[in-house]
This record gives structure tokens, sequence and C-alpha cells, in this order.
């Protein structure tokens, strides 16, 4: 029974971080989140970006997505085979993700290249809309200038995603 | 050591067999401990799993020692056959490979054959998903053992029936493949699979209600349901002259069991309305709604399925109290969305006698009011904003009255208005003076169903129902009056 064991530690191990609800998401430039969401809306693809601008190199196609569970909405920035993979009602369990500011200003939630996410279900899960951790202002902790906390509220929803009704 | 053959479809974002959240990781662990199962493994415990495993796994041909230690494990131990079935159900069918489909479809056919016990809900379970690649073998296997199953599980039997008579139905109105665009889709494999099978389908269910008409008997009223939208089939105006006519009427008085309402729609689907209704609090429900419909109705055939899943919801599923007050999606809701998700005209119509169903066999002392809620919360709610579908389904009720039954229009206008005076009786609108007084409704629509609930008689209702309007405006104006009284 090793893969138990080796799968219990995968889930809790890697960065060491436990589960975290959404809500409790903060941005750090470290693979360290491991989490459960339904995945509740995807948006067109993006090309390849970058150097060669072709897709070659490596550059993969992207894809945001808006991502929630009972406590909070994300972005999730779906890469490469994860755009195919995903649908929204998907429910994804993501593994030594990072929550950080990608090219620039826009705030995600990614496996980054040390993460991983797999489907675990489908449709069964509650989520909310409100408040997106990607629609917040964070600025530097002034106690501890290593950490973020929450400054302001941009939109209480995804403005790329917005709620139906 | 080369990596155990896979039993599900997957990828790099599915949990890996050697993870505990994989549906295969209990079969892939028993294997690791009885890589090749033998008589000697016979009391081992992880015996059904590991057995279970090499059976799907094992490329073809099947060895022979498989089977023999399958009938050796079931014979000694009366616990072994139900453990093996159990892991075979425990595999998500829709994501069972083709390989492992088919050996599952083999060991269903050996588990039958050997009347082993703890089948049935392996067999519910994929008649719940058809159609599938080789669901014939399935519809074989039922119908070489219909005898021993009319006795033993005359309930299998009978949702087996209802199963492949959905199926007809679906079949016969959706559209042939178009096989010069595509034959490599599932879908379209499936079509021509149904194709292949329309006559082995035909032939099962023709000989089911013509041998064993008192099993069929249990699927109640859906049954004939069921059979008027097969009328025009040959095969079946045959069954209906020669046996059906005469009984029909006394199968509708038999109300549809729960079981047999969640048989027409997937185990998937299931789960999905039901979190919807028990969960999904209002007004949060539009991207479920979306997520549903591009799951299980924007797929071919999937609009088809609409009148069944407004069967289940009525017959199916009965909310507690408790449930009906926390604020969640409600029953007459969803059924509403489903109605305007219906692009065809005749699914529509077939979606709004599902919903009327139970209304038009409605008995005092044998119907439950459950059944009949939806309709009518769904007309009454509806007024004040979208008053053209209570206008519609009031329409249609009457017209139901009417027209469903010529011969029996009396008895069902008498069921019908019955229905009515329960939902008053129990409390689900306080009065029908919620639509008889409503300005905003039809006023012919108005006038009728003032005639029609105050008509004394079974003789007298049924001729109101046919006359002209002005005739019954006199009895309409007397009605207003009490209702400003």
């Amino acid at each position: 029974m090793a893969h138990k064991g080796a799968d219990a530690a995968g889930f809790g191990g890697g960065g060491g971080g436990r589960a975290v609800q959404l809500k409790d998401l903060v941005p750090a430039a470290t693979n360290t989140v491991n989490t459960t969401f339904i995945v509740v809306d995807k948006a067109a693809r993006a090309p390849p970006h970058g150097r060669g601008g072709g897709g070659g190199g490596g550059r993969e196609e992207t894809c945001l997505s808006l991502a929630a569970d009972e406590t909070a909405a994300v972005h999730f920035l779906l890469w490469g085979a994860e755009c195919d993979a995903f649908e929204p009602g998907d429910i994804v369990r993501l593994t030594d993700g990072i929550f950080s500011y990608h090219r620039g200003n826009s705030l995600v939630l990614r496996a980054g290249r040390r993460g991983r996410t797999e489907k675990v279900g489908e449709f069964t899960m509650l989520f909310v809309e409100t408040p997106n951790m990607s629609e917040l202002r964070w600025a530097r902790d002034p106690g501890d200038p290593r950490r973020m906390v929450q400054e302001a509220v941009v939109s209480p929803h995804s403005q790329v995603f917005k709620p139906l009704q | 050591m080369p990596p155990p053959p896979q039993l599900l479809a997957g990828g790099d974002h599915h949990p890996s067999p050697t993870s505990p959240s994989s549906p295969e990781y209990p079969f892939f662990s028993a294997h690791i401990l009885l890589p090749s199962p033998g008589p000697a493994d016979l009391s081992s415990p992880h015996l059904p799993l590991a057995l279970a495993f090499s059976f799907l796994s094992h490329p073809s041909p099947l060895p022979r020692r498989l089977l023999v230690l399958l009938h050796a494990a079931g014979g000694r131990f009366p616990a072994f056959y139900h453990a093996f079935s159990s892991a075979l159900l425990s595999l998500p069918l829709p994501l069972l490979l083709p390989h492992p489909l088919t050996r599952l479809l083999l060991a269903v056919s050996e588990l039958v054959r050997a009347a082993a016990s703890g089948f049935t809900p392996l067999i519910v379970s994929l008649l719940r998903h058809i159609p599938f690649p080789g669901d014939t073998c399935l519809l074989e296997v039922l119908h070489e053992h219909s005898s021993f199953l009319a006795d033993e599980e005359p309930q299998l039997l009978a949702s087996a029936v209802f199963a492949f008579l959905r199926l007809l139905a679906k079949n016969r109105l959706t559209p042939a493949s178009r096989s010069d665009e595509c034959s490599d889709c599932d879908d379209c494999k499936n079509a021509k699979n149904l194709g292949e099978c329309r006559n082995k389908l035909l032939s099962f269910c023709v000989s089911m209600l013509r041998d064993h008409t008192q099993v069929c008997t249990l699927i109640g009223r859906d049954l004939v349901r069921c059979l008027h939208e097969l009328v025009l089939v040959p095969e079946f105006q045959e069954l209906w002259k020669d046996s059906m006519l005469g009984c029909a009427m006394d199968i509708c008085r038999i109300g549809t069991p729960v079981w047999c309402t969640a048989m027409a729609i997937s185990p998937e689907m299931e789960s999905q309305l039901l979190f919807m209704m028990n969960n999904v609090k209002w007004g949060a429900q539009k991207r479920y709604q979306l997520w549903f419909a591009r799951k299980h109705l924007m797929v071919p055939g999937g609009e088809e399925r609409i009148p069944d899943i407004v069967r289940f919801i009525c017959c199916g599923y009965h909310p507690t109290n408790e449930v009906m007050q926390s604020g969640v999606i409600a029953r007459w809701a969803v059924i509403g969305w489903l109605l305007t998700s219906c692009n065809k005209s005749y699914i529509l119509a077939n979606a709004k006698l599902a919903l009327f169903y139970d209304w038009l066999f409605f008995d005092e002392g044998e119907g439950n009011v459950m059944n009949i809620e939806p309709a009518m919360l769904l007309m009454v709610n509806s007024l004040s904003q979208y008053t053209d579908i209570t206008n519609m389904l009031l329409e249609f009720l009457f017209l139901l009255v009417e027209n469903y039954e010529v011969r029996r229009k009396g008895m069902i206008a008498e069921c019908v208005k019955n229905a009515f005076g329960v939902l008053v009786k129990k409390g689900v609108v306080p009065s029908l003076e919620i639509l008889t007084c409503c300005e905003k409704l039809s006023p012919m629509l108005r006038q009728k169903l003032v005639v029609f609930l105050s008509s004394a008689s079974p003789e007298e209702t049924e001729i109101t129902c046919g006359q002209p309007i002005d005739e019954v405006s006199e009895a309409m104006e007397l009605k207003n009056r009490v209702c400003s009284n």
C-alpha cells in the first residue's frame, strides 16, 4: 500500500502547504497553493506569446478561466493542454500552484511549472463569485514586508467574467 | 515492471490509477497483491477486485482459467459474486475504455447465466447509460434470460423494457447519422450501432410486452406514454390492436414507480439535477443550468431527453419540507427552464405531456400530490411575469382533456378536476381563484377553467370542455361576481 502514503504526501507535501480556501489566497512568489475549485467560466484562448511568438520554443497557448469555491473566486490561468482538459463545471484539484502577478499586472492563480491540476469531479460544488481575489488591490504589509495584505477592492466580482443575471 | 493496463480514459489531468482519488485505485492495489489470481487465492479478500481487474484488462482472448476462477469463487462463497459485481459497478461507465467495457458486458452475461446474486444494480447502471457502443450485447443477454428474469427479477426486466422503449422512441425521432461528414465520432458510431440493433430492440420490446405483460405493467402509466410515442412503428401498431388497447387505461391507473422514472436518465444527470434541487440557492442556478445544458441537452439526442427529465422531476424526486423551505431552486422552476430549452415543437409537446401526465389519471386516494405539484406551481408562479407560460400550459391541459383519449374524456376530465381539488386541499395553492380571477390570464382560458371546475358530473365536464366560449360566459359572469365579493 505504498501508493496511498505517496499520494497523501503528494497532496499535503510538495511546497509543504496544506489545502487552502480561495478566500485565503495571498499573492506570493512561491508554488505552495493546494486547493480545490470549480471552473465557472472560460474565456477565449490566447495565442502563445513571448519571444518567437509563433508557438516555438515551448511557448504554449493560455486560457483565462474563472475558478471559485464556497468562499471566493479567482482568475485561474489554464496553460497548454489544460486549456482542453478543463471545461466549465469541472471540479479541479490544484497542487503546488502559484498565486502571483502574471505578465505585469494581472493577478492569477495557475499551476506554474511545478504545479499539477487534476479533474476530480463535475458540477456538484457550491461557489460564490464575490469576492474575487484577482480583483483586489494588494500592498506590502508594513509590519512584514515579505507579506502582502489586501488594500482595496477593485471590483466585487470578475470584470472579465460578469455574473449572470 | 511495466505500468498496469488502464481501465479508464484519462490523461495528464485525471488522477492516475496509483492515486487513491482514482476509481481505479482499489483495482490497481488488489492487482499488485494478486497479479495473477488463481485457485489458491479463493479465500483472499482481494480476489473480487483482483479478478475484476484481470477480467477487464487481460488482452483477448480471455483465458478460460479466469472464468473458471470466477465461478469457483462464486460457488464456494455466496457473497463473492456480489462483491465482484459491486467492484465492477464502482467504475464510472462513461470513462471506461472500449476493451474493459466489452469485458464488463461479458462479465454481466456470465453473472446472469450463473444466476449470481447481486448483478441487478450493475445491469441497472448499464441500462441507464444506453446508448453506448456494444449495448446490443446487454440486450441479447436480457432477451436470452428473460424468462428467468421475469420470475426472479421482474423489476429489472421491466426496467430494461422501459429503458429500451425510451431508446427506440429517441432513435425513431433522431435523424440518421450523417456518415458522409464523419464516421469516427462516438455519436455517429452510436447512431450506426442503434440502426443496426434496431430490429433486435424491436423484437425484444415487442416479445417482452407480449410474453411478460404483467411484468411490463410494473412500469405503470409511463408504459402507455412511451408506447404512444411509438404508435407509428408497425410492430407496435399490431401490439396495440392485439393486446394493449384493452388494458391501456388500466395501466394508466397505475402510478409510475420512482425507480422507473430514474431509468430514463443517466446517473450523472440524476446527481446533477438532485444537486441543483437540494443545494443550489435561488438566483445562483444560471451557471449550473448552462453546464447541465451543455453537457446533456446540447448533444445529439439530448433535447429528446427533456420529457424524461420532466418525468423524473415530477415522480422521481419529492423534496422534504425542510429542503423546500431552505431557499434552494424549486422543482417547478427547473421544469420551467427545461421547457424553455425545447427548440423542437414535438419535444415541447412531449415535455408538457410529461408534466401533466399524472393529472390525467389522478386518483385522490392513490395519487401523490407531489407528482402534480410542479405543473400547478409553474402555472401559478409564472402568472405575474411569464403569463404566456401559464397560458400555454393551461391551454395544453385543456387540449389533453379533450383529445388525449377521446373515449375516456369524461374520466380524464374528472381526474384533472380531482387534481385541482387536491392541490387546494393540500395547501399547494390557497385557492384556485389565483387562476380564475387573474386578470393577466387569457380571458378565454379563464372562462373555460371556471366552467370546467364548476361542472358537477363527468358528463357535464365533458360537454363544457368541448363547448364554444360564448356558451360558457354566463357561468363565468357568475364566477366573476363570486370572486369580486
